[in-house]
Parts: C-alpha cells; sequence; structure tokens
C-alpha cells in the first residue's frame, strides 16, 4: 500500500501500554450528514466500555469542507473525544482513501475494539481494514458483550436473520467489528449543545482507484417506503385505482413516495408493499401527506412519528386532523391537481432563474 | 478480457430453515436439503457473460471454494456457458470466509484477470467479506454491491453501486479490480432442463491447494462459532415510571406511550375553495422547504 | 413476500419439544364445558386453530387444580378429578394431527371468586380480600399449603398422562401464586411471608412438585404479569425481579407475560385490552422480562396482526406472541399469512363484548365478526348449495354484508343494494366515537370479500319492492337496520336542541356549552357521543336510570370508558330518568323514589334509546317473494353481535 506520513496536532503520544481498552466507534456520513447508525453504535460502546474496564471515542473521517457541518451534528450527543481526520479526498467514501486514512489512525490509537455499522459502506470497508491491521472480524452482528473468562461474546447473524451465530473472542485480539443498524438503540441528544473535546489528526492520502462520480439519490418509486423522506399517501377517500394517478402525480413533484391505507391496499388499488401502518410499514418520514385518509388508529400509529403531517379530506371528523399539523377539508381531486400544477410551475421558475443566473 | 466469477451452492431459502438441535447445523424444517447457487453469485457470474459477449475473445473462468458434492453452483455456470469451471480444494481443511478467500486469491495471483466478480453477500454465512478480502490479497481496488455495470472496457469499470436506503452512487474503477454483485445487477438468463441435465453430467475439474495462512494477511476469525435460533434483541420500549400511580401508568399506556396530542399541536382544519386550499398547501409546503 | 415473516414462521425449541411457529393461542375460559370436562365443544373450537396453523395452543384457562379453588362462575375444567384424563386424551390428539404443541393452564384462584356456588371456604395467604370479588377468604394454613401443592403436581400429571406436551402454571391475574408475591396481600409471618424470598416460597413449592412429578420430559410455563397496575403491587421493577429469580431457578420452561391483573376493574380491563388500547400495547412489559430472564417469553396483548407479530418479534420484545383473540376472530390467520393472503384475515378489532365480556359474565364466548365460534360442530363448513339461487340482499351493514357473503360463498348469484355510497351501516357512525376507529375493520374485511367472490354491489340505491321484484329474485334478504328510537317523552321531539347520540356523532350537534346526555341504551351509544361532546370542550353531564352510566359495557371496556370520561371531566348520575322537556330545562325523575328534579340552562339534549327497525321494505315484501327473511336491526335493534351470528345463520338456510 502506499506509504502515508503522518503530522497529528494532538500534544501527547498516548494510544497503546497499560491505558484502558479504547472502543472506537467509526461514524458514518453520508452526503455530510452523520447517519442514524453512529448514535447506534455509540449506544452499544457505552453500554460496553464498563463492562470491559474501557471507554469509548468516536472517528469521523471528513473533508474540511464538510467537516464543520458533521461535527455540529456530533455535537448533539456527543460526551466522547472526537478523532477528527480531515482530507479533501475524505469527501465521499472510497475504499483506498478510508483504508489508507484508518491505517493510519489505528495505528496511532491502537483500539481495542472498532465498531463500524454493517452498512453499504461499513461492510465494504471492515474486511479489508481487519486483515490490513490484523485484527479480529465480525460482520454483520447484533449482539457485542463481556462474556466469561475476560472474552467478548458476539452474535452475529447469518442465513438473511434466520440463523444467529454465537462466538467467544478473547479479549486480547483486537477485533473490528460490524453492527447491523436499526437494532440497537441509539443513544439521546444532550438538552444543550456542549463543547466537544476534539482530537485533529492530518494524513496524507495519495491512492484513490475508485472515483465516486455523482451520488444516484433514490427513487422514491422503487424505495422502501419506510426509508423514503417524503411520502404521499391515499386511502378510501381516493375512490379507486384510477384515483392514485392524482397521488402519484403530487408524490412525483414533491419527489415522494406513495404510501396508501389498509382500505386501499385490500381493495387492491395499490400493492401491499405500499401499506402504511401497524399493519403495513411503519414511517417517519420528514413530510407525510394523509389524503382521503380519515386515520384508523392502526394507520395513525404507523405514520404519527413523521416530522410533518399534511392531511386533506372531506370528513372534518376524521381522526387524521387530530395528529395533522396542518389539516384541509376539501375535495382531493380539485386541490390536488391544482397543488401539483403550482409545485410543477415554482419549480420550471426556480430552475429559469439558475439557468439565466448561469448566463 | 479475462473475468473470474467466484460461485457457492447454498441452501434454498425460500423453504424455512432450522437449526438442528444435535448437530448444529443448518437444514429445511421437514424437507430435504434443496440447494442452489447462491442468488448474487448468480448474477455476479451473468453479469460476467453479458461482458463475454460484449467483448469479443473474452474468457469466464469460474471457481468455487467447496467440499465434493456442493458443485451445484459449478453445474449452473457449466449450463449457463461458462468457458471453464474449478473446484479448489485447500490441502488440510480451514473452514471460515478469510479463508475462502485466500483459496481463491492464491488461485488468482498469478493468473492475470481483469475482473473478478463475486456476489455480494451469501444467502447463508451473509458475511460480504470474501470479495473484499480477495481484493486486499490481491492490493486490487474494488466495487462493492454493484447494482448495475454501465461499461466496462479499456481498463475501467463504470457501474452504479447500492448505498444504504435505496441510494446510489456512479463509480469508476481502475482494472484489474474485484467487483461485487447484487442480486439485482443481472437476470439469470434461461437455461432449459437438458441442458442442466447435461451440465449435471460433465467432470468438474478440481485443483488442490497447498497454502500457509499465517504468511498471509487475513484478518482474525473464530476457532469455532455456534449457530442458534434466532433470538432478536430486546429494542428498548416506552416503560411508564413505576413509581407513578397504577392509573397513570394505564393512561400513558392507552395514550400508545406518547402524551394526548396537544391541541396546539394539530392547527386549525383550512376550508374554501380549491384554489385557496392548493395556494395555502403549496405555501405551508414552501416555508417548510419541502419545494 | 418470502422474508415477511421472517421470525414468526421460524420453529423455536422449547425443552424437548419444538413449536412449528411462533404463534400461541394463550388459555382462556371458554365457558364451554360440561359438568366441568372439555368436551366436544371445547375440542372442535380448538381443532380450528389447530387446522389454521397456530403452532402452540394452551388450553383451559384458569383449569382448578382443587376444589377450593372458586370457579365455578366460569366453569373451567376441572383438572383435579382423573375423569378428565379421557377428554384430555382425545383433545391432544386432535391437535397433534396438526403439528400444533398443546399445553393446558392449571391455577389456583384462591381468593379470587365467590364460595356462593361451591360453598367451599374461600383461602387467600391472608385475610385480605379481593377489591373486584370483595370475599373476606379464609386464611392458609400450613397443611393446607401442603395439600394444594400437591395438587398442582397432580394436576400436571394428569395433564401429561392427557398427552399434553406440557403445563401452564398460572401465576398471572391474582390467583394464588401471586396472591402469595403481592406485598399488598400477602401479610403472613410464617416461612411463606415476609420479604420476596419467602413470599416466593409457595410458588417454588408449586414449581418445584410439579417438576418433580412431570419430569425432565415435559415444559411447564408459567403465566406471569408484567406490571399488576395496582397500588402497592407487583409493578414492572417488581416483576423483572421475580421472573429473574424464576429463571435462576431454573426449572421453568418459559415466561408468558400480560400487563394487568384481576384484582381491580380497571387492571381486569388491561389484562384483555380490547380497542381502548394500542395494538401490542404491553410488549414493552415482555420485552423487560425478557431482559433478564434466559427462557423464551411470550409477548401478550393486542397483537391482532401477523405484520404486528412480527415486528414484536423482531423488536425482541418477546420469542413468541400470545395471538388469541386474532385467532378466535380468524382461526386461519397463521396459514393465510403463511401464504401472503393478508386480506383474507380477518382481523380482531378489540371489541371484546364477544368473547372476554362474555366469560367474565358467565356466559359462553363468540365472536361479533366471526359467527362460527362456540358452533364449529355445526358452522365450520360451509357446503355449496343444491339449487343455486338468485338472491337480492338490501341494505349494507354488517347483517347485510354477512349474508350476501355466506350466500354467495354457497354459490348464489348476490346482489346487494346500499342505499348510502358506501357499505358498513350502522358501523360507519360507531367508528366515529373515541377509540372506536376499529370498527372500521369488521366493514372493510366484510366489503372485500364480497367484492373478491363477485357479489354485485349497488350503492346509491334505496332499493324499493319495485327494484327488488324487478331482479325476479329467489330470495330477499333484508336488512335494512334501524334509526334512533325517540321515545313518547313530553316535548322530546319537538325539542330543537335535542339530538340523538348517532346524529351526535355524525358531527350535527347544534352549538352551546352545555349538555346534557340520556343514557338508557346502556351500551357504547351514549358514552361515546359524550366522549366526542368532551372532545369539543363541551360540558356533559350523562344520566340514565340504570344502576351506572354505560351499564351494559363489557368488564374490559366500561374501565377504560370511565377512566377517560373522568379524565375529560363528564358529570355522572344514575337512577335518573328523562320525563320532559321544554325551554332549557329538562325534567328528570327518580327511577325508584318517584321523586322529580331538573336541569336549567341546557343548551344540548342528547338521547340515546337505542334504535328503531325500519322495517317498511320487509313488510311491503311479504308474500311477494318465495323466500324473505329480515335479519338484523331491522328485525328488532340489537347488538352487532346479533346482527352477523342471524345473517349468518338465515344465509346458511337459503
Amino acid at each position: 500500500m502506499s506509504a502515508t506520513s503522518v503530522a497529528s496536532s494532538s500534544i501527547s503520544e498516548t494510544g497503546s501500554g497499560g491505558d484502558p481498552p479504547l472502543i472506537l466507534v467509526l461514524a458514518e456520513s453520508f452526503w455530510g450528514h452523520i447517519q442514524k447508525v453512529t448514535f447506534e453504535l455509540l449506544g452499544d460502546a457505552r453500554k460496553l466500555a464498563p463492562s470491559i474496564k474501557g471507554r469509548a471515542e468516536v472517528a469521523l473521517l471528513t473533508s474540511p469542507l464538510k467537516s464543520e457541518g458533521a461535527v455540529r451534528e456530533l455535537r448533539l450527543y456527543l460526551q466522547e473525544r472526537l478523532h477528527l481526520v480531515e482530507h479533501s479526498l475524505l469527501e465521499n467514501y472510497s475504499t483506498d482513501t478510508h483504508l489508507c486514512a484508518l491505517e493510519v489512525l489505528l495505528n496511532r490509537l491502537r483500539p481495542r475494539i472498532v465498531m463500524l455499522g454493517a452498512t453499504a459502506n461499513g461492510r465494504d470497508l471492515g474486511p479489508r481494514l481487519a486483515a490490513r491491521m490484523g485484527m479480529g472480524y465480525a460482520p454483520h452482528c447484533l449482539l457485542i458483550r463481556s462474556g466469561t473468562a475476560g472474552r467478548l461474546d458476539i452474535t452475529r447473524i447469518s442465513h438473511g436473520g434466520r440463523v444467529h451465530v454465537q462466538s467467544a473472542w478473547p479479549m486480547e485480539t483486537p477485533l473490528i467489528i460490524t453492527m447491523k443498524p436499526g437494532v440497537a438503540d441509539a443513544v439521546a441528544t444532550h438538552p444543550s449543545p456542549r463543547e466537544l473535546n476534539v482530537e485533529r489528526h492530518t494524513v496524507d492520502v495519495r491512492k484513490n482507484r475508485v472515483r465516486a462520480i455523482e451520488p444516484i439519490p433514490a427513487d422514491p418509486k422503487t424505495q422502501d417506503i419506510r426509508e423514503a423522506e417524503r411520502v404521499v399517501s391515499g386511502g378510501r377517500g381516493v375512490g379507486g385505482p384510477e384515483g392514485f394517478a392524482v397521488i402519484r402525480e403530487l408524490a412525483d413533484a414533491l419527489h415522494a413516495a406513495v404510501g396508501a391505507s389498509r382500505v386501499a391496499v385490500d381493495l387492491g388499488w395499490i400493492e401491499y408493499a405500499r401499506q402504511v401502518g401497524q399493519t403495513g410499514k411503519a414511517v417517519a418520514p420528514q413530510l407525510y401527506v394523509a389524503v382521503g385518509i380519515s386515520g384508523a388508529s392502526h394507520h395513525l400509529m404507523g405514520m404519527r412519528s413523521s416530522d410533518k403531517i399534511v392531511a386533506v379530506n372531506t370528513d372534518r371528523q376524521a381522526p387524521i386532523f387530530a395528529v395533522s399539523h396542518f389539516g384541509v377539508l376539501g375535495d382531493l381531486h380539485k386541490v390536488l391537481p391544482q397543488l401539483s400544477d403550482r409545485i410543477r410551475q415554482h419549480k420550471a421558475e426556480a430552475k429559469d432563474v439558475t439557468e439565466s443566473a448561469k448566463v | 478480457m479475462k473475468l473470474a466469477v467466484c460461485v457457492k451452492e447454498v441452501l434454498d431459502s425460500r423453504l424455512p430453515l432450522q437449526v438442528v438441535a444435535q448437530t448444529g447445523e443448518v437444514a429445511h424444517l421437514g424437507s430435504e436439503r434443496v440447494a442452489l447457487i447462491n442468488p448474487s453469485d448468480r448474477a455476479a457470474l451473468e453479469v460476467s457473460l453479458i461482458l463475454r459477449d460484449q467483448n469479443p475473445g473474452s474468457r469466464v473462468e469460474v471457481f468455487s471454494a467447496c467440499a465434493a458434492g456442493e458443485e451445484d453452483a459449478l453445474y449452473f455456470a457449466v449450463a449457463r456457458g461458462a468457458d471453464s469451471v474449478e473446484r479448489l480444494v485447500q490441502n488440510g481443511h480451514l473452514a471460515g470466509p478469510p479463508y475462502t478467500a485466500l483459496l481463491l486469491a492464491n488461485r488468482f495471483a498469478n493468473e492475470k484477470f481483469d475482473l473478478i466478480c463475486c456476489g455480494d453477500e451469501t444467502l447463508d454465512n451473509s458475511s460480504a467479506m470474501v470479495g473484499p478480502l480477495i481484493a486486499e490479497l490481491l492490493d486490487y481496488p474494488q466495487v462493492t454491491g454493484v447494482t448495475k455495470v454501465r461499461e466496462c472496457s479499456r481498463g475501467k469499470l463504470l457501474a452504479e453501486r447500492s448505498l444504504d436506503r435505496g441510494h446510489r452512487e456512479l463509480v469508476e474503477m481502475e482494472l484489474p479490480g474485484v467487483a461485487t454483485f447484487k442480486i439485482e445487477a443481472a437476470e439469470p438468463r434461461y437455461v432449459s432442463v437438458r441442458r442442466l441435465e447435461q451440465a449435471r453430467r460433465r467432470e468438474i475439474a478440481v485443483r488442490q491447494l497447498d497454502i500457509e495462512p499465517s504468511k498471509s494477511r487475513l484478518p482474525g476469525w473464530p476457532g469455532s462459532e455456534k449457530k442458534v435460533p434466532p433470538r432478536a434483541r430486546v429494542k428498548k420500549k416506552f416503560t411508564p415510571d413505576a413509581n407513578l400511580p397504577p392509573a397513570e401508568r394505564v393512561k400513558m399506556i392507552m395514550a400508545g406511550g406518547m402524551a394526548p396530542q396537544q391541541s396546539s399541536q394539530s392547527s386549525a382544519i383550512l376550508e374554501g375553495d380549491p384554489d385557496y386550499l392548493s395556494e395555502q398547501l403549496f405555501r405551508f409546503l414552501r416555508h417548510h422547504e419541502f419545494v | 413476500m418470502p422474508n415477511q415473516f421472517e421470525l414468526l414462521f421460524s420453529p423455536l425449541q422449547i425443552r424437548n419439544k419444538t413449536v412449528k411457529n411462533r404463534i400461541v393461542s394463550t388459555a382462556h375460559v371458554t365457558v364451554f364445558t360440561e359438568d366441568g370436562m372439555p368436551a366436544e365443544r371445547e375440542r372442535r373450537y380448538y381443532v380450528e386453530k389447530a387446522k389454521g396453523g397456530a403452532g402452540m395452543l394452551i388450553g383451559f384457562g384458569s383449569s382448578s387444580v382443587h376444589p377450593t379453588s372458586p370457579a365455578l362462575d366460569w366453569r373451567v375444567v376441572e383438572m383435579f378429578d382423573d375423569r378428565v384424563i379421557p377428554y384430555l386424551q382425545r383433545f391432544s390428539e386432535s391437535m397433534h394431527e396438526y403439528g400444533a404443541l398443546v399445553l393446558a393452564q392449571i391455577t389456583h384462584r384462591g381468593r379470587r371468586g365467590h364460595s356462593n356456588l361451591s360453598w367451599q371456604r374461600l383461602l387467600g395467604p391472608s385475610r385480605v380480600k379481593e377489591p373486584n370479588h370483595r370475599e373476606v377468604p379464609g386464611v392458609l394454613k400450613r397443611e393446607d399449603i401442603d395439600v394444594i401443592v400437591q395438587a398442582f403436581a397432580e394436576a400436571a400429571m394428569r395433564v401429561k398422562k392427557g398427552g399434553f406436551d406440557g403445563v401452564e402454571l398460572s401465576a398471572a391475574h391474582c390467583h394464588l401464586i401471586d396472591q402469595f408475591w403481592g406485598p399488598h396481600i400477602n401479610f403472613r409471618n410464617d416461612e411463606f411471608g415476609g420479604d420476596l424470598a419467602h413470599r416466593m416460597r409457595f410458588g417454588f413449592a408449586v414449581i418445584e412438585r410439579v417438576r418433580e412429578a412431570v419430569g425432565d420430559d415435559f415444559i411447564v410455563g408459567i403465566r406471569i404479569t408484567g406490571d399488576d397496575f395496582v397500588e402497592g403491587g407487583l409493578n414492572n421493577d417488581i416483576m423483572c425481579e421475580i421472573a429473574q429469580r424464576i429463571s435462576e431457578h431454573g426449572m421453568i420452561d418459559y415466561f408468558n407475560v400480560i400487563g394487568g391483573s384481576g384484582e381491580t376493574l380497571p387492571a381486569e380491563a388491561a389484562c384483555v385490552p380490547s380497542m381502548n388500547f394500542p395494538l401490542a400495547c404491553f410488549s414493552y412489559l415482555s420485552g423487560r422480562i425478557r431482559e433478564v430472564v434466559r427462557e423464551p417469553v411470550i409477548a401478550v396483548g393486542r397483537i391482532n396482526d401477523p405484520v404486528v407479530a412480527e415486528r414484536v418479534l423482531q423488536e425482541g420484545q418477546g420469542d413468541l406472541v400470545a395471538m388469541t383473540r386474532a385467532l378466535i376472530a380468524d382461526p386461519y390467520l397463521p396459514l393465510k399469512a403463511r401464504e401472503g393472503r393478508l386480506d383474507e384475515i380477518r382481523q380482531c378489532m378489540g371489541y371484546n363484548e364477544g368473547c372476554i365480556d362474555r366469560q367474565y359474565r358467565g356466559i359462553p364466548i363468540g365472536c361479533v365478526q366471526n359467527p362460527v365460534i362456540g358452533y364449529e360442530a355445526e358452522w365450520s363448513d360451509l357446503p355449496k348449495a343444491e339449487k343455486i339461487k338468485k338472491v337480492v340482499v338490501v341494505g349494507g351493514g354488517p347483517a347485510g354484508m354477512e349474508a350476501a357473503r355466506i350466500a354467495r360463498l354457497r354459490g348464489h348469484h348476490v346482489v346487494l343494494y346500499e342505499k348510502s355510497d358506501c357499505l358498513g351501516g350502522q358501523l360507519n357512525i360507531a367508528k366515529l366515537a373515541p377509540k372506536r376507529t376499529d370498527f372500521d375493520g369488521v366493514a372493510r374485511w366484510l366489503e372485500i370479500q364480497l367484492r373478491k367472490q363477485g357479489v354485485e354491489i349497488c350503492l346509491g340505491v334505496g332499493a324499493s319492492v319495485e327494484t327488488v321484484l324487478a331482479q325476479k329474485p329467489d330470495v330477499v334478504v333484508v336488512a335494512t337496520g334501524a334509526v334512533p328510537l325517540v321515545p313518547p317523552i313530553p316535548g322530546l321531539a319537538e325539542c330543537p336542541y335535542a339530538i340523538s347520540a348517532w346524529d351526535v356523532l355524525l358531527g350535527k350537534t347544534p352549538p352551546g356549552k352545555r349538555v346534557l346526555v340520556i343514557d338508557d341504551q346502556g351500551g357504547m351509544e351514549s358514552t361515546g357521543a359524550a366522549e366526542f361532546l368532551l372532545d369539543e370542550q363541551r360540558e356533559v353531564e350523562i344520566i340514565t336510570p340504570h344502576y351506572s352510566v354505560g351499564e351494559d359495557l363489557g368488564p374490559t371496556n366500561k374501565p377504560p370508558v370511565y377512566t377517560r370520561l373522568n379524565a375529560k371531566g363528564a358529570k355522572m348520575l344514575a337512577t335518573w330518568e328523562l320525563r320532559g322537556v321544554e325551554n332549557g330545562t329538562v325534567r328528570l325523575r327518580n327511577y325508584y323514589g318517584g321523586n322529580e328534579t331538573e336541569r336549567t340552562q341546557v343548551d344540548v339534549l342528547v338521547y340515546s334509546y337505542g334504535g328503531r327497525s325500519v322495517d317498511d321494505l320487509a313488510n311491503a315484501l311479504e308474500g311477494k317473494v318465495a323466500e324473505l327473511y329480515n335479519v338484523g336491526d331491522s328485525y328488532a335493534p340489537r347488538s352487532l353481535h346479533h346482527a352477523v351470528i342471524e345473517a349468518h345463520k338465515y344465509a346458511r338456510q337459503i
């Protein structure tokens, strides 16, 4: 591998020897935003640390351009020291650059356990990093805890979740572990932001044989609705399968996924994968637009954690209005097409402005 | 182009599985063992075959590090038209994904393959580490979780790679390299039952390799693992304080573990003609930066 | 969707047995026994569940280990008598035929009940009466304890001899074992009282003796509460401690964790959470217990759908899920879920009036949605009709829809007329009351079945005699429902601010702050309307001639309704009836004393006297068609349960 030089701004040369074992959580960022899995890993690291008489710390690899925003997000959650590794080539994930930077960092910090999310990038990085560092590797794990005789008991998932595999690792084996996202309880935010204990690391990253050309955002039409940031859902009030055309139109304009209430699914107006609610999929998008959905309790329980809820219904008594942030009493077949037009018109104008600005 | 494909035979997971208490192994519940080629390996094979057909003079060579009697994935490859298939065996059995990767990487070390294709993970072990470890052992670049190959020529692979939550990214990799594929990367071609039968009669080449694992750069892997039926982790749920009066605890549960919706949160319901309503809706969405 | 139910349909080993999936029907009283024995009616009821694919069936709720257990009120199984063994053998053979594990619950109810049926003295750990039954028990002597512990072991052996896979000890609902645990019940000075370790001695004595009797090749589970919701009782912290000690003791194979207790009325209502509670509302309790024990844990409480069940399992709140009422509403839920036929599952809505609320009153259970429950021998098969007929059903409420569904399934050609623009009838009104939205599911399921099976549905058609006869029907089923009854009370019909409870729910209430609700109907109609108006920030007083407001609400529905009415500030007055109304003054008369009083400055008067049949069409068609049936409220206004059972019964005769 290419050689790297290290210049650290940290004051002392700690990291090995008789220090308490270090659990290093590798923060995952996506387009500059810290991902929830980071806080789940931290939750597990905080639980594990006292049982092995160790301490948890966090590492973030990022570019100077993106670091400020990411650190601001981390500050809401962290009480641990943050190792910040900045380099312009670390802005987007790439196996070569991240391996190179982490090799340097891990050699410096000598962690006992490195925790990664079993995400696309975590699973890309984990095995190679473990091989390169000569560390143990535990992929796609559910549970890590201190066991008998100073061992670490680890449970990983196999056979698509239908089998669990248990193993015991000697404590002296340094270990890289990737944890399944969405399982651990994420740490809570501080009531007020606090100053972070940040240690900056400079690394020289050169080699990069895989170039990220452009991100391709998820297509709301095929994305799992649980993962969509915006959802427009239709219910009985939509009137039939053809009624979903206006729902789809608005969803398109908002770049949102289409959802549905149970009755619309059961009546065969739309496929089951789109069903929102306790008996379908529980969603918590940034925007949830409920159209012609009265709001049976199992529907409400499956969407009421959404950040902003908009309801369009002809029935003033509909329980959906009790949870909505913005309610409209009106005929969806008249209101929605106009709204879709209005949004498209706005987008076109905005585009004109940017294009004329370019000229 | 010279393409290598790594494949494995796995249990058909469409049938119910259980961990047999006596043996600690995974088997089908109430039926005979039904095996198939690992679905993402199948996609890797298909992508390779397509690339071969697009680049005259190319070859697709398929490998499986497996025991005798587990050649189903190789037969599958023969039936689909792989140029060669080979079963790799290590002298002195070492189990686990790192050794699988070691075996395969050793096989590839002295032969210049342009692209080594793997499935992104197996249905059974699900560790997703063999591809990256081959790349590490050969010091190759890697792209994992490929959902679509846009172009592969002139020493470069241009591909879409799957990220989380349905997002993807377009990446370009210098060859030689390793790519691991998602199931959706390619639909397998149709093959008649007769051709499959013919393939099954074919003798599979076996290559014995003699490797000293301690001399290789491998991650540590536990000597023994225990398979158990799944036991989900407890997710923390809202729990009322045990010191609150019972009636308060019950009320909290009846309210779904949340404070009853505050009237301030649910806003007034707007009425009016469609023009007015759609404009107000638009303003709300605009105000919250959804448009 | 192969992986949608990854955990729900994965097998699990419990001691020496493997349960094929995670779906459990937990022990409940059916009141189907004959002379204390689980005979044919009980067996047929369970056969459907076994056929439907449930993994584990726990039968015989609260069956008695000893004649002193005060349980004659529910006609539980008498497990203290060897007579039971042949019944058990026949029962277990039937369940095993379909691959289900079968267990039986055994218990001693201690002080929970009355002694006035068996005239056996009531016994408890101390002389503390249960708030619910209010009979003071005698104190168990040391030798009584030995007798009861031995009785548990002998009852467990009968279960084993009966070919069962295991036995479940009930230490929930405030039965004898958990009465000993309770610091507010157990005030003994001997070795069975004092600190928790001593209070747990009786339970451990039972567990040890039972295990000793049945040996190692038999499941012994325990049912406990996760929080009894009783002042000074067994809260979640204490129950976690108790569960952990039982787990460490190492003789119990699973924990079955409910919420609530039988001790007080509100706690009892929580035990079988009705639609007043959210789905899977107590899985947090089983989740907490699961964190401190090694053995499998059953999550319990309103898990009414396979998707909800899978989520409970995925979130680690249980290793198994109790879907008891869900399997009453649809015994074939497991099979349908497994085959991806989710829209065919008749979902339990948690109304409880058809099942548990009947059981608590000592009458055989049923299901307001599933008429077959309790009548499996007669109705579990639906044979095709010998002669295909043309059937016209008028009315798209539950009775009309059920009649149409059954007639269609039997092969007839069915046309259904509904005068409004949607199916559902009164369900569409009932579901508007607070915490009653789940009524929606009843109409939704029926409508989907009708559409799938090809019933011709004509909405917005108020069928007249001519419309009906123009179809040249062989059979007409009239299910035209009811309208609110306005009794001939002076001034009521003319009163401009008087409104029926139905119209309140439809949002037609005139303005005004001060509301008087007259509750004669005694069910959910009046309390629902009252709550609806309280939510509109009005001042509401509910007046009833009965002993209490909502007199006929079942034991699991009344407490949550009262909890909310109280929280929302409702006033209630019992034993007074409406006598007249004029100019804002409402006259009331005491139902017993006959003396009068009045309420002045009333802005809105809500009356709830039940329904009046809409039977004009039924009368007009008399003699004009070959076969005529009048079913549901248009025959006589009664309950949803009546409507569905009646429609089902007559549609089978077509």
